[in-house]
């Protein structure tokens, strides 16, 4: 074979592997979330903080639960203390983690600071843990903000059943598309040959970084809130 | 590969249905690539939901002392095995490549898939019995373990199989191409076929069933424990009735192997399909010599490209 042979057979193959990897390293999803968003503004009639709902599923519910050696009192509620002890139990402090809540005002990602105010309850045999995040600078209300719920490392499957609910003003429109799979594996599966289609065109094969896309945000559930009269 | 003895008739139709085979392989293959089975990855995950809810209410029957949980409990593990092995996994990557790749029988091959998958159930009894019983290891610090380390392990072992392929697959290549000049003029014809000392014959090929490729594809896939089947074991461990999580951890395993079986069969079909592109006559049917050699190296090659990807 010809050097240049060699090279496109190697390309080839590196399209192929690039292909396949997904395969392998895609994560299962082994938590299932429903998520629930409150948005609150402040008297400027900026958001200034949201309030996040996590509602897990039965099984790791009940895994959290006995992992804590906690048992559910009559009625199916937590003991007070038990409600306290578990406060905050599903918050990784490590920097890097975001807290699976991702906010864009006008193509700007919007830093959150860290969360306060943790309570968990159960509910059906379901934990739903609260927390509220306030955001670095709150922004005004009129400017049309995207919020986005997803793990990037697919661990957690978020849903979000209902759209945000506003507090503090009256004149906000709130739009949902939740999460579709469906759209998360095409766009994924395009933005890869788009990246492989790029990679290629560039001359040199492996000094290009390799090629990386987001499957997590792809198809992720999505929220668009604008208040206020304009648009 | 028909066997010469065969009628040509017989011998057409057994093309035509390895051909099939192959086909069908191709349009999966194609519709994956291209997203067009993100449905099923959806219906999967959307199942393994389901399952997983429920099980929380068999275990709570169980505890609660209603013996007939007990069925239902394995029942949905079996469910969520199969729901959790329609997504994507590394299991189907090793099974799919090596039997296309390689010249294992599909019975063989079958085997492989069902022993893999309870190694694998083997394995997340094993660390988790001995990550509480005897190490004490806190939940976090166990599916860590499981994550992190063991799943990179297991993405080592996944490249080794892909190389061992490879590796062999250039060997067959470089058999085929040692002959000496004196074979450029050598024929070919039907039922001569490649049994000639120079090079590996279709039936030595076949014959190729290395205990050692076995236990290899069998440890790679055994090496990473399904987080799932970690849950129930945790679970199952604190509430007390450990011999259901492990009962239920098998069931699991079953379900994947059900479907690993599957994708079994499709790759040594799609193969058969792959090796009967060659005609038995005319110029090209010198190509019968190489394609084995070069399909398992492909493929071994693929895989262990795939698995330095995810380690990066």
């Amino acid at each position: 074979m010809t050097r240049r042979a060699m090279n496109r057979f190697a390309r080839y193959l590196l399209v192929l592997a690039l292909s396949l990897a997904p395969l392998g390293a895609a994560a299962h999803p082994h938590v299932f979330i429903d998520a629930g968003l409150r948005l609150i503004y402040d008297d400027g009639g900026k958001l200034s903080e949201i309030e996040v709902e996590w509602r897990y599923d039965a099984f790791y519910s009940l895994l959290i639960l006995e992992d804590h050696g906690i048992r559910p009192v009559a009625g199916g509620r937590l003991a007070d203390e038990d409600a306290a002890r578990l406060a905050g139990f599903d918050w990784d402090w490590d920097p890097a983690f975001e807290g699976a809540l991702y906010l864009t005002v006008e193509g700007r990602r919007m830093p959150l600071q860290q969360p306060r105010s943790f309570s968990v309850a159960l509910e059906d045999g379901q934990i739903v843990s609260r927390h509220r995040r306030a955001l670095s600078a709150p922004v005004p209300g009129e400017a049309e903000t995207i919020i986005q719920v997803y793990d990037p490392e697919f661990y957690v499957d978020f849903s979000v059943p209902q759209p945000p609910v506003t507090f503090g003003r009256p004149d906000c429109r709130v739009g949902l598309r939740p999460g579709d799979s469906y759209a998360a594996a095409d766009a994924y599966a395009a933005a890869l040959r788009e990246a492989l289609a790029r990679e290629l065109a560039a001359a040199s094969l492996l000094d290009e970084e390799m090629v990386t896309v987001d499957i997590g945000s792809v198809g992720a559930p999505e929220m668009r809130v604008a208040c206020g009269a304009g648009r | 590969m028909s066997a010469p003895e065969l009628r040509p008739a017989a011998s057409g139709l057994r093309r035509v249905l390895a051909l099939t085979g192959l086909a069908a392989g191709l349009v999966l293959m194609a519709l994956w690539l291209s997203g067009g089975l993100s449905g099923i990855a959806a219906w999967a995950a959307a199942g393994q939901r389901q399952a997983q809810n429920l099980m929380a209410g068999a275990l709570q029957s169980l505890r609660a002392g209603d013996p007939g949980a007990a069925a239902t409990l394995l029942a949905l593990c079996f469910g969520y095995g199969f729901f959790h092995a329609a997504g994507p996994g590394h299991g189907k990557l090793v099974i799919g490549s090596y039997g296309y790749g390689s010249q294992v029988p599909f019975g063989r091959l079958a085997v492989l898939s069902v022993m893999s998958s309870l190694a694998q159930a083997g394995t997340a009894i094993l660390l988790v019995w001995l990550g509480l019983a005897a190490l004490d290891l806190g939940r976090e610090e166990l599916t860590r373990l499981s994550e992190r380390h063991m799943a990179d392990l297991a993405t080592v072992l996944i490249g080794l199989v892909g190389l061992w392929l490879a590796l062999r697959g250039a060997r067959m290549l470089r058999d085929v191409a040692r002959p000496a000049p004196a074979h450029d003029h050598h024929h070919h014809d039907q039922t001569c076929g490649c049994g000639h000392a120079h090079g590996p014959s279709p039936v030595q090929v076949a014959q190729t069933r290395s205990f050692r490729d076995g236990l290899l594809v069998v440890m790679a896939i055994a090496a990473r424990p399904c987080t799932g089947a970690l849950f129930l074991l945790l679970l199952t461990w604190r509430m007390e009735i450990f011999a259901m999580g492990v009962a239920g951890t098998v069931a699991m395993g079953l379900g994947t192997a059900s479907v690993t079986v599957a994708v079994a069969g499709l790759s040594v079909w799609a193969r058969r399909g792959s090796l009967a592109l060659v005609p038995q006559t005319g110029p090209f049917a010198a190509a019968a010599r190489w394609m084995p050699g070069a399909m398992q190296l492909g493929a071994g090659a693929l895989i262990a490209l795939a698995a330095a990807l995810m380690l990066v």
